[in-house]
């Protein structure tokens, strides 16, 4: 078989997909060129590019071409594959894309053979600092290269590593903080299990900079894979002497073994985290003594996040002035999100620093789900804040999420779009983190809990005007007094949907009326007789049965058996179901 | 087994794993939940019955969740192309088309631009 040019065709435009029309159309014009036999035309189902007309890609060349017309397609088989005339202005290149620094081995090579990850630069890094890098040397290039830790709270890493460097106590930890809690971020999981080495690579090389003798790795029990993988690459590390005694001869001695957390929220919190560790109960430390100067059994520890170790090898192999160079001023290098809610292709993706959201969600994650309106966008979990639409624009970076009131957290990025409800979103936030306190201080236990009280009340339709002032007085109170971060930002995301989003808890509070039809209370379901066309569809998906009736008579929604689930309203092709 | 030493560990970084024609499945938490597992499973057994010589290959999640379980393949001559949303009959597909015949399959590739 001779050699075939491969294009894959897509239809791009957001709301049609005539994909299949034009692929017909592209083969009959290269069967009169008479060049079908040296073609494939294949279509794709995603090619990452947007609202760009009919797009072509080359796959023998790697080139995209864009806003192809029907009539252009004769121009455009002849240039390419008989070589006459030039496409040049059809090609694209995409003017922002994934940066893969912490993810460039995941989906690409087998987490559990060394032999691949070692094929990728594996443990270069290693071996470069333990013969030829002292400890100084390694924080100092971390120094360079302005790696703010990934776990949420931006801590440089280089700072934190010399505080315990700089300890007059000789035994020291490393600690890979696994513990990923927040509702919709995975980013870590699938760090640990599809690149695991990278992650033990990043802890050896902290250990060494350090002066570190034990690492551990703190993951939670729900994640059976990642716990696996991980076992596995220690074990393939020990057998080749990467971890263990005298370390590629250099005489540096460092061990590594796994803790499993119970799942509980506030221990991916670092000092209860240690507390776990060490077998307590696991509720946090107040703070000082930080836990870079008295951390595990009052050790210097440093706690570092899975994808904030998972950069380390790549900084020592490339130099610090390498991730410096991504990014913006003061964050520096990518993110990886979990981009999760009503996107059309959620999963994880890696950008660097300084893009804007708006970019993140319709160039890369592909919009909206089903071409509807972008409401709003919720970074940081539990402990961030709701970005509306009009701040779309706003830059992926610490300094910038802070400014709008959220923070860049772990990396969760939720996508709301006009079905949700601004009052309903911070309550689940706020109910994950009353549900997770640990209960050791009072402004997050008793705080968290009437905040929640007064968000039912609100939600019921219940709310009266003082109940607003008073939502923010309680979490002021929290913010400034609870002992450790789970408290502190818990508000966050009632606090920011109620500086975006007064007009929905006005109406909520005055007109008992919830636009998106979540605050289920508030909600009733009717059926308009004059628009009813007796299909029976709701009648056949109502879950608990609620609507009765015959076509003679009309159909009915009983309110005392109705659950407000919103079946019927979304399956009526008639408009017939009233919301309100 | 013999400890490495910075030579070897070089050594290791100028090899290439990805010889020959291959198959990689994308096994993670989020892949075995779409139904990765079955499909590896239909990769290997009817690769073998129909004495198609291919490695079958796992690695980690590429990131495009929405589109598990995703295969990449590199076989018949043909650039390296990954599939999304590979379920039983997909796979079949793409043993039947791609792997013994060298076409490829319509309305399941995913190509997402990224820069490593």
């Amino acid at each position: 078989m001779s050699k075939q040019t491969i294009f894959l065709l897509r239809d791009t435009s957001l709301t049609q997909d005539n994909t299949r029309d034009f692929q017909i159309l592209f083969l009959k014009i290269a069967r009169d060129l008479g060049v079908e036999d040296s073609i494939q035309a294949v279509r794709a189902s995603d090619l990452g590019i947007y609202d760009k007309g009919y797009v072509v890609k080359d796959l023998n060349n790697k080139i995209t071409y864009a806003n192809i017309q029907e009539t252009d397609i004769e121009k455009f088989l002849k240039a390419t594959i008989k070589g006459e005339g030039s496409v040049d202005e059809f090609k694209y290149t995409a003017d922002k894309c994934q940066l893969r620094i912490v993810l460039r081995n995941c989906g690409l090579i087998d987490p559990e053979n060394i032999e691949e990850y070692m094929a990728q630069q594996g443990y270069c890094a290693l071996a470069k600092a333990l013969t030829e890098m002292t400890p100084e040397t390694v924080i100092d290039e971390m120094k360079k290269s302005g790696l703010r830790g990934r776990g949420g709270a931006g801590f440089p890493t280089w700072m934190k590593w010399s505080f315990a460097r700089n300890s007059l106590d000789e035994t020291r930890f490393v600690v890979c903080n696994a513990d990923e809690g927040d509702p919709g971020a995975y980013m870590d999981r699938s760090i640990l299990e599809g690149d695991p080495h990278a992650v033990v690579e990043g802890m050896i090389l902290a250990g060494f900079a350090i002066g570190a003798q034990r690492g551990f790795f703190y993951i939670r029990a729900e994640y059976p894979l990642a716990i696996k993988r991980i076992e596995t690459a220690i074990e393939q590390a020990y057998e080749r002497g990467l971890l263990g005694n005298d370390i590629l001869g250099s005489g540096f001695n460092f061990d590594l073994e796994i803790r499993l957390g119970a799942g509980a929220f506030v221990c991916g919190e670092e000092t209860a985290l240690i507390e776990s560790i060490e077998g307590k109960r696991g509720t946090p430390r107040p703070r000082p003594p930080f836990p870079a100067d008295k951390g595990l059994w009052n050790h210097p520890t440093i706690i570092n996040n899975v994808e904030t170790l998972a950069t380390v090898a790549q900084i020592i192999n490339r130099g610090g002035e390498w991730l410096a160079a991504i990014g913006t001023e003061k964050s520096k290098g990518t993110k990886v999100f979990a981009i999760t809610g009503k996107v059309k292709n959620s999963g994880l993706v890696e950008i660097p620093m300084g893009m804007t959201l708006g970019e993140v969600v319709f160039g890369i994650a592909g919009g909206v789900l089903g071409g509807r309106k972008l409401m709003a966008v919720q970074t940081g979990g539990p402990s961030g804040g709701v970005i509306p639409l009009k701040l779309i624009d706003t830059k992926v970076s610490y300094e910038h999420l802070a400014e709008v009131g959220s923070i860049m957290g772990s990396g969760g990025l939720i996508v709301m779009d006009e079905d949700d409800c601004m009052v309903d979103i911070p309550r689940f936030y706020l109910r994950f983190c009353v549900e997770e306190s640990c209960g050791k201080c009072a402004p997050c236990r008793i705080g968290g809990f009437q905040m929640l009280k007064i968000l039912d009340r609100i939600a019921e339709g219940k709310g009266v005007e003082a109940d607003l002032q008073q939502l923010q007085r309680i979490a002021k109170g929290m913010q400034k007094a609870s002992l450790c971060a789970l408290g502190q930002t818990a508000p966050n995301p009632v606090l920011s949907t109620m500086k975006y989003f007064p007009e929905e808890y006005r109406q909520h509070v005055e007109d008992k009326k919830c636009r998106a039809g979540k605050c289920t209370k508030m909600v009733q379901y009717t059926i308009d007789q004059t628009h009813c066309k007796k299909c029976k569809l709701c009648v056949v998906n109502c879950p608990v049965g609620a609507i009765s009736g015959s076509r003679e008579a009309g159909y009915v929604v009983d309110q005392v058996k109705c659950i407000k689930c919103g079946t019927c309203y979304e399956v009526c092709k008639f408009k017939a179901i009233v919301r309100k | 087994m013999k400890k490495l030493n910075k030579e070897d560990i070089l050594a290791a970084s100028k090899t290439n794993p990805y010889t020959g024609d291959y198959v990689k499945v994308g096994i993670s938490t989020c892949g075995v939940a779409a139904g990765a597992q079955d499909t590896l499973n239909v990769f290997e057994e009817e690769t073998k019955r129909l004495g198609i010589k291919v490695d079958i290959r796992r690695c980690g999640c590429i990131g495009m969740c929405y589109a598990e379980p995703l295969v990449e393949v590199s076989a018949a001559g043909l650039p390296k192309v990954t599939y999304g949303k590979v379920d039983k009959n997909v796979a079949l597909e793409i043993i039947q088309e791609h792997l013994a015949h060298g076409r490829l399959v319509d309305d399941y590739i995913f190509d997402m631009p990224m820069n490593r």
